[in-house]
Order: C-alpha cells, then sequence, then structure tokens
C-alpha cells in the first residue's frame, strides 16, 4: 500500500543538477537501489500458479486426463462396446472396476473412452473457439465500418442467448441436415468415416459448441483491441505499412494473451461439461458412442437399484470440470495479479 | 515539546511499521511531539515521509499490513494503544476525528450527504433522527455551505470539490472533537477555495478550541495557519518547533531545501528554480545514518552516524550535526 | 426512461429474430419432410402429388424457406407457434409452452431466492474474511459443488439425501407447486451454479469496496464493522453483482432442463427437451424464440435495475 496517496504532486523530487553556484556541490548520489530479479509477467505468473495449491492439483489431474485420454483404447480393460451378458448390472469388483450396465459392457473402459471424448470435445472445440474469437474480436475494429457493425451485432446476439440452449438448438437442428449430407458426401469421397453415425455426433456436436462458444472470447479480445488499438505503438505500425492481419498475430495477440489463456482454460471446463450435456440429452454423442453425459443419462433409469451407474460417471466427470476450474482460477489469479487481493 | 498545559495529543517515540512483498518498511521511526488544545500543529514533508501514516496511526486506522512497534499515543492521558477495538470506537467522532485529502473518494457515493453526516451523530450522541438531520443542516451552515437545508439530502457527486471538502469538515465536527486531523485537506482544490477552507480551519480553531494536527506538504499553507510545525523526512522528524522560528530560522538542511523551493514571486522572478537534488529515499534501504544525507549540500563524514534532536532555541529544535556546529540562522 | 425501454427493446428484437431465424432456416433444410411423411402414411405407402401438395398447405410447409419462416414470425407475433407434430395429438405449441413456461419460471424463482439468499451474505462474509479460513473454505465448498454438473448433482443429491440418509421425503417425480418441500431439492441443485456466480461477483466487489477511502472514513467517525457492512459496503457493492444477474439467468435458463429431465417436472425445459428428442422443429423454432425474449428481457430488467442502485448512473436517453 503506497505510504501517501500519490496524487499529490511533488516539486521537489526533480533530480536536476540545478547547482547553486555558490556552494560547491558534493557528488550527487543519485544511484538506483540495487536492481532486483527481473519480474517478467510469465516468470512471476509461474511462480504465482505454482503456489496455489488447488491449481496445481488441477493440473497434476489435468495431465493425468490427457494422458488417459490418449492412452485410452490401450489401457481399457474391456472394448467399451463389448456386451458381455453374463455380467449385466453388476456393482464394482475386481473384474469390473466399476461394474457393468445394462448389457453386460464395462463401465470403467466406457468411462475411459466417455473421458477421451469430453477431452477431445473440450481441447478441439477450445481451439476452434480461439481461432474464431480471435479473428473476430480483432478484425472487427481493424477494419471497421459495417463489417465491425456486422461482428459486434452477431457477438451481442449471441451473447444475449443463454449459449447451451443455443448450442442443443443448433445440435438438434443440424443433426438430420449432417445425415443428409452424409449419403452424397460419401459417394463424393468413399471415405468409410461417412458411413458412421458416431463421426455424425461428434461432427454435430463439435459444430454446435463451436459456432456459439467463441463469443465471449471474441467480446474479451474485442475489447482489449479496442483499447490497445489506441495506443502508440500501433499507430506506428500503421504508419510503417504494417496490415491488419500483420498487427493482429504479430502485436495485437501477444497482449491479449494472458486474459485468452484464462478463459480458455476456464472454456475446457465448461465445454466439457456442454458436450457431456448434449449427450445426456439425447443430442450428442449417442449410444454405443460413450460420453460420460449418456452414461449417466443410461445409468439414471436405475439410479436406486444400481447408483454406480450414475456416480461413477458422474463423478469422474465431475473432478475433471473441477480439475480445469481449478487451473483456471489460479492462472487468473497468477496473470491478473490484483495487489490488495490474495 | 510544551511541558506548561496538559498536552492534548502526546506521541513518544512512534514506530509504525509496513510488511511489503520485500520486506518490512519503517515508515514511522522515533517520532515524537505534542498537540495542545487550540492550537494548529503542522506536519510538513514530502509525499512518502510517513505524515499521512501519523494520522492513521493516531485514529488506529492503519491498514491491514501496518502496525506501531513501538511508542506512545496518548489522546488526553489515554493510552490510544491500549484500548480495546470497540473502545478505540468509541473515541473516533466525540474525541478525535480525521478529514482526508479527497473528498470525493472519502465519501459514500451511494448515500447522501446528509445521512453521511448524521451517521456520527446518532452513533455517539445518541440523538433521534429528527434531530439529527436538524443539527445536520446546523453543521453545513456553519461550514459556509450555502441552502444547507436543500443541500442535505444532495448526493456527493452533486457538489463542488470545495462544498465536499467542507461537508467532510462537518463530519469531521459533527460531534465535537477535542482532536482533528485534517490530512491535505486543500491538495484537490483551486487555490481560492484552499484559502476559505484554510480559513475555515482557523475560524474552527478558535471558536471550538480543539487541537488541529494539519498535515499538508505545502509549506506556504503551514505559514498561513500553523502554531507550530513538524518537518519529517523519511518517516522521522528532522526539525520542529513554533512555526514561525522553523520557518523563519530553519535549522535543518532539509527544511531549508523545502523552504527554497517555494516560490515567492517578488523575489524569485529571475532565479533559476531550486529543486532538492536526488530522489525521496527508498524506505526499503534507508542508510544507517542521517537519511537526508546523499541529497544534502551540507553532509559530512559526520553524517554517517544518526543525529539526534538538538535544541535550536527555546522550543524550536532540529535533527543535524550542523546544529551544534554553527549558527542556526543562516539562510 | 420510457424511450429508453422503447430503444431497447427495439434493438432486442432483430437479434432475437436473427437467431430464430438462423434456427428455423436450418430445421427447413434438415428436418424431415413431414408432409410427405403424412402423405405415405394416408396413402398406403404411395405418393399422391394431390394429397402431398394439400397436406403441405394446411401444414404451413409450403412456399419457399424464407416465406414460412415470415409466416412463422407473423403468426407468432399473434400467439400461434404452429401445431407439434411429434407430440401425440398434435397439440397446439403455443399453448403447450405457455402451459409449461409458469412452472419453470416458478422453479427458477426459487433458485434465484435461494442462490441470491445463500450467495450474497456468504460472499459477504468471504470478502470481510478474505484469505482466512473461513473465506477459503466458503469458496472452495461453493467452487465444488457449483462445477458438478447439474445433472449429476441432481441423481446424487436425490440417492444420498433421499435414500442413503433419509433427510428428505422421498420425492415423488412431479411438480407440486412453488412452496411444497418437494421443490426444495430441485431448486436448491438448480440454485449451484447461479450461487457460485452470484457468490464470487459479491466476493470480490465487496473486497473492492472495503479498500475505498470513503469505507476508511466511515471507519474514522466510528463505525464498526458491522454496521459498515450494513450500511455501506452493501448498497455499493450491489452493482457488479447485477451484471452477475445476467450470467445468473442463463444459468438458470440452462438448468432447467437438465433439473427438469433429472427430477421428472414438466416445464419449459421439458418440453424444450422432448422436441429436440423427436426432432420437432416447430417447438424447437417456438422455444427459441421464447428463450431468446426472455434472456433478453432480463438484460433489460438488470440494466434499469442499475440506475436504481447507483444514483450515479443515469440510464441515458
Amino acid at each position: 500500500m503506497k505510504l501517501d496517496p500519490a496524487s499529490t504532486h511533488d516539486p521537489v523530487a526533480n533530480p536536476a543538477n540545478l547547482a547553486n553556484p555558490a556552494s560547491e556541490d558534493p557528488p550527487i548520489t543519485n544511484e538506483l537501489p540495487v536492481p532486483t530479479p527481473p519480474h517478467s509477467l510469465w516468470g512471476d505468473a509461474r511462480r504465482t500458479f505454482f503456489r496455489n495449491r488447488m491449481g496445481v492439483f488441477g493440473l497434476v489431474v489435468a495431465v493425468l486426463v490427457l494422458l488417459i485420454a490418449i492412452t485410452a483404447p490401450w489401457i481399457a480393460p474391456y472394448g467399451y462396446a463389448e456386451q458381455d451378458w453374463n455380467a449385466i448390472r453388476q456393482g464394482p469388483s475386481a473384474a469390473h472396476w466399476m461394474g457393468t450396465d445394462a448389457v453386460g459392457r464395462d463401465l470403467f473402459s466406457r468411462v475411459l473412452m466417455g473421458i477421451r471424448t469430453a477431452v477431445l470435445m473440450g481441447f478441439v472445440v477450445s481451439l476452434a473457439t480461439v481461432v474464431i474469437g480471435v479473428l473476430a474480436g480483432s478484425l472487427g475494429p481493424l477494419l471497421g465500418g459495417r463489417v465491425d457493425a456486422l461482428v459486434v451485432w452477431i457477438m451481442d446476439g449471441l451473447l444475449n442467448f443463454p449459449a447451451f440452449w443455443l448450442a442443443a438448438f443448433v445440435a438438434v437442428i443440424t443433426k438430420p441436415a449432417v445425415a443428409t449430407l452424409a449419403q452424397p458426401m460419401y459417394e463424393a469421397t468413399g471415405w468409410a468415416m461417412f458411413e458412421n453415425t458416431l463421426v455424425f455426433d461428434y461432427l454435430v456436436v463439435f459444430l454446435c459448441l463451436s459456432l456459439v462458444w467463441w463469443a465471449p472470447l471474441g467480446r474479451l479480445v474485442r475489447g482489449q483491441v479496442l483499447t490497445l488499438r489506441e495506443q502508440e505503438f500501433i499507430l506506428a505500425q500503421r504508419a510503417i505499412g504494417a496490415s491488419p492481419w500483420w498487427i493482429t498475430t504479430r502485436h495485437l495477440a501477444p497482449n491479449v494473451l494472458g486474459q485468452v489463456i484464462v478463459q480458455v482454460s476456464t472454456g475446457i471446463g465448461t465445454l466439457m461439461l456442454a458436450e457431456s450435456a448434449l449427450s445426456f440429452l439425447g443430442i450428442g454423442i449417442q449410444p454405443p458412442g460413450a460420453s460420460l453425459g449418456n452414461l449417466i443419462y443410461t445409468g439414471m433409469t436405475s439410479w436406486r437399484a444400481e447408483p454406480h451407474l450414475v456416480l461413477m460417471p458422474g463423478l469422474t466427470l465431475s473432478v475433471i470440470i473441477l480439475a480445469f476450474v481449478f487451473i483456471g482460477d489460479a492462472l487468473s489469479d497468477a496473470l491478473n495479479p490484483r495487489v490488495r487481493d490474495r | 515539546m510544551s511541558d506548561s498545559e496538559a498536552a492534548l495529543l502526546e506521541v513518544r517515540d512512534l514506530c509504525v511499521e509496513f510488511a511489503t512483498q520485500r520486506g518490512t518498511v519503517r515508515a514511522i521511526d522515533g517520532l515524537s511531539f505534542d498537540s495542545v488544545a487550540g492550537e494548529i500543529t503542522g506536519i510538513v514533508g514530502e509525499s512518502g515521509c510517513g505524515k499521512s501514516t501519523t494520522a492513521l496511526a493516531i485514529m488506529g486506522l492503519l491498514p491491514e499490513q501496518g502496525r506501531v512497534t513501538r511508542g506512545d499515543l496518548r489522546l488526553q492521558g489515554t493510552n490510544l494503544l491500549a484500548l480495546s477495538p470497540p473502545a478505540l470506537r468509541g473515541l473516533r467522532g466525540p474525541a478525535m476525528s480525521m478529514v482526508f485529502q479527497d473528498a470525493l473518494a472519502a465519501l459514500d457515493p451511494t448515500m447522501r450527504v446528509g445521512r453521511q453526516l448524521m451517521e456520527p451523530l446518532t452513533l455517539h450522541l445518541g440523538l433521534s433522527r429528527r434531530a439529527a438531520h436538524e443539527r445536520a443542516i446546523e453543521l453545513l451552515g456553519r461550514v459556509g455551505i450555502p441552502s444547507p437545508q436543500l443541500r442535505v439530502d444532495s448526493y456527493p457527486h452533486e457538489f463542488s470539490g470545495g462544498m465536499r471538502q467542507r461537508a467532510m469538515i462537518a463530519i469531521a465536527l459533527a460531534c465535537s472533537p477535542r482532536l482533528l486531523i485534517a490530512d491535505e485537506p486543500t491538495t484537490a482544490l483551486d487555490v481560492t477555495i484552499q484559502r476559505q477552507i484554510l480559513e475555515l480551519l482557523l475560524e474552527l480553531r478558535d471558536e471550538t478550541g480543539a487541537g488541529i494536527v494539519l498535515i499538508t506538504h505545502d509549506v506556504g499553507v503551514v505559514a498561513e495557519t500553523c502554531d507550530q510545525v513538524i518537518v519529517m523526512y523519511a518517516g522521522r522528524e528532522v526539525e520542529s518547533g513554533p512555526a514561525e522560528a522553523v520557518l523563519t530560522q530553519p535549522a535543518h538542511p532539509y527544511t531549508r531545501g523545502l523552504l527554497a523551493c517555494s516560490l515567492d514571486l517578488a523575489h524569485d522572478r529571475d532565479r533559476p528554480l531550486d529543486a532538492i537534488p536526488g530522489m525521496p529515499p527508498d524506505l526499503l534501504s534507508l542508510p544507517d545514518g542521517c537519511p537526508y544525507e546523499p541529497r544534502c549540500p551540507d553532509a559530512g563524514p559526520a553524517c554517517r552516524q544518526m543525529p539526534s534532536m538538538v535544541k535550536v532555541s527555546g522550543l524550536h529544535q532540529a535533527a543535524c550535526w550542523r546544529v551544534t556546529e554553527s549558527d542556526p540562522a543562516h539562510g | 426512461m420510457f424511450r429508453y425501454i422503447v430503444r431497447r427493446l427495439v434493438l432486442m428484437v432483430p437479434m432475437v429474430l436473427f437467431i430464430t431465424a438462423f434456427v428455423f432456416l436450418l430445421g427447413q433444410y434438415g428436418a424431415p419432410d413431414l408432409a410427405l411423411e403424412r402423405t405415405l402414411r394416408l396413402n398406403n405407402n404411395v405418393f399422391d402429388q394431390e394429397i402431398y401438395e394439400n397436406l403441405k398447405l394446411n401444414m404451413g410447409l409450403d412456399g419457399s424457406p424464407v416465406e414460412r419462416f415470415v409466416r412463422f414470425v407473423g403468426n407468432a407475433v399473434q400467439g400461434d407457434f404452429g401445431v407439434s407434430y411429434s407430440l401425440p395429438g398434435n397439440p397446439d405449441v403455443g399453448r403447450l409452452i405457455l402451459g409449461a413456461l409458469p412452472i419453470s419460471l416458478q422453479l427458477g424463482l426459487a433458485a434465484l431466492v435461494i442462490a441470491l439468499a445463500v450467495g450474497i451474505p456468504a460472499g459477504v462474509l468471504a470478502a470481510v474474511y478474505r484469505n482466512r479460513p473461513l473465506d477459503y473454505a466458503i469458496v472452495t465448498v461453493s467452487t465444488v459443488l457449483s462445477s458438478i454438473p447439474p445433472f449429476v448433482l441432481g441423481p446424487v443429491a436425490l440417492v444420498l439425501l433421499v435414500s442413503t440418509f433419509q433427510v428428505l421425503p422421498s420425492t415423488g417425480f412431479g411438480w407440486h407447486g412453488l412452496f411444497s418441500t418437494e421443490t426444495l431439492l430441485p431448486a436448491s441443485v438448480l440454485a449451484a451454479g447461479p450461487l457460485l456466480v452470484v457468490l464470487r461477483f459479491t466476493r470480490s466487489s465487496v473486497i473492492d469496496v472495503l479498500s475505498q477511502d470513503y469505507i476508511r472514513a466511515a471507519r474514522a467517525k466510528g463505525l464498526s464493522t458491522a454496521a459498515l457492512v450494513r450500511r455501506h459496503v452493501v448498497r455499493n457493492a450491489m452493482t457488479p453483482v447485477l451484471s452477475a444477474l445476467g450470467v445468473v439467468a442463463g444459468f438458470l435458463l440452462s438448468g432447467t432442463i437438465f433439473i427438469e429431465t433429472v427430477f421428472g417436472i414438466r416445464g419449459f425445459g421439458h418440453v424444450t427437451v422432448t422436441a429436440f428428442q423427436s426432432g420437432d422443429v416447430n417447438t424447437v423454432a417456438a422455444a427459441t424464440l421464447v428463450s431468446g425474449l426472455i434472456a433478453a428481457i432480463v438484460n433489460l430488467l438488470t440494466d434499469l435495475l442499475y440506475g436504481v442502485l447507483d444514483p450515479r448512473v443515469k440510464v441515458s436517453a
């Protein structure tokens, strides 16, 4: 805390060497204090982040989750669609760590695959939102005029709607559309993937979430750009003829990066949640595909008798989301130093 | 230090420290002075010298990171540092009060000025709402706010700067405190308004007989109003005494520097601006000796040792080795 | 003031329409041709052009998509949202939504009250005792609770509170009215997300306010912390919390979908979900429109409330 309000103007702290000619001045010891180690934003941020226990916990879980997502098909004891009719509706046991579902599928394996789905969707869609958001947010103000007005209008519209509902609407609507496109696409390319309904599911979820979720990021970027745009160094760039694209990528983006990172890290958690929510409602990934969301939904039909069918995927999902929320919080603390708090 | 009448406020060897990220800062080091009823005591110095902190320490309003680590604070004999928080709270308003520098920031923007004025009245004096309302209007009128019966229902942002400051003074006076601390009350105001506020303070001193501690960095303000002056530098008292003595015959080089910096149109038209060379000290790395030594034109080898307060004449004293050596009457 | 409201409404409408148009038009391209299906059904799977054209006319499926959208909007303004072709009996969509909406509104209101009644005091406490154990406890507990998705929290709470610990009576599914005990659990689960938002905003806002000069000046008058909080802090801290209400409304709207599904309450969310699952385009479009309107109205109300709370803000024309 400052010892005196900084608003008092101090005319005396002027190191001008207007010596009084009458006396002989000793050498001005105007030494600066010993320089402290450089406090870059990233160095400070890293240190603050690692001091935050919950953030570190979140990071550990996140890394674990990532590893699981990548190695899921190999570490799963059973195939996620493999049915064993001798072992239906079993509770957790040595053979089936999380028990089995109504058609004998190993819950643990399905949960692993569900994690994979969540991570895939979370990260990929995050990437998409960053791309769209940064582009929309920076090109709008830079290109100005009609383009900007249009971008703002779309962004406002998206922001005013509850994002999840919009995504759900889009999902519902596009599913049949994608289905009708499937046949011609298959004929055009011969790729087997177009015959797989699971792929449609993923595609639809990806599309609807990306189209809707970029708005908060876009607004953030836009706000920053509007401020930064007025600053001198941007003016200098334009004076040397830099194009809007150059300015965006080389100068604006690094300055916005901090806040973007925070938003993205919490966004990953929210997106995973959104994906499982969509699957829960039946408009995302559907069985036999494994999503933590649809696992919970199917489990709900027998929640009294077999609570593990709901609890296992539910708790897994909660832990993963929590991890990313903690990371997001810790990053926010680390990158936005507020001297008064924490 | 006056010892003839019982002093209103006695500050003895006050030390206040702040815990910061880079270490402990001693914002006030060994400050001692008395404030007497019916007199205005000025504390003057540059930004960061600890004057505002002194005010906060007296009122018991230091922020979380600050602590009084040593010393004595007595108000009319009561040891302020030994009081429990509720007891201290009880004193704020009726016994001692404070006027803050930025009146706009110090008033709740969402509450009418009248209500803010009524708060100490109902809290400490137990007045009914109606009685408090009447008294509030009276007080506003007393500090020179026109149409107080209308103004009492206004919001702070609807006042001009000078009026806001007057309103703050009114709030501070509400319970007729014996001690009034004014922290840079004129800094944020225009020069003409400054004069009005200072005159108001002088009037109030005469009328109520309260003791006023006036904190400022403006030597001119001190010259106009103060009976007694304390000059602070880097958290230490470097000179103090009756205002006239200190201002006309400054003994400490810093005081001299401060005075030289203030402009006087009559004399200084053709001279180059005087300034004190160097920068204010970093409180985290103070030298062992006199803190002013790096910037002092009269510094010598003796200054590596911390000088103690030496009497110049009467109540006038300064903390400088040079004072014993030469004639303190020095331009 | 009145002009301001009108201006905002006028700006709102194109936005809502845009989104609805987007959804509607997409739907036209993807949805199964219901007229065709019906023709085949009525005619023993033989396609008859005349029946087809007639049916299209009756079902309002003739004309280009744009024409259909215009007609849709025209009808919507009069309250006619068409008929649901997925539900048995083809009920009128308008009436369907209108019947379901009050239930969801009540549920949302209950959740809002819970979120505010718990979130604000908790936020204030956390801010006053910040960085001390109470603060950490409050923030951590609320973060954890609200990070659990409602469709997980609901069943888990159900299992734990009803089966295992028998704290609550066995809730029959369905809606029993705003003030019945059965509403407590769904409303609380719905309130989890909003509660955290309210708590965080309140906490950071109060921390901000506490560092302001006028708080210190009020202390200089001799006010105790409790009086300080009551008189000065709360009013000044509430403004940012208002902006949280917009976010909260979003949470509530999304949340009702899940809560109603989990607890078997037939509200607006439930209707929408069923429409999703059966590809009922008319209902989906109507639901989009309605939810957009609700969100926009909430935003407008929030803006107006700003002017009430902070006398410095003049709701500018």
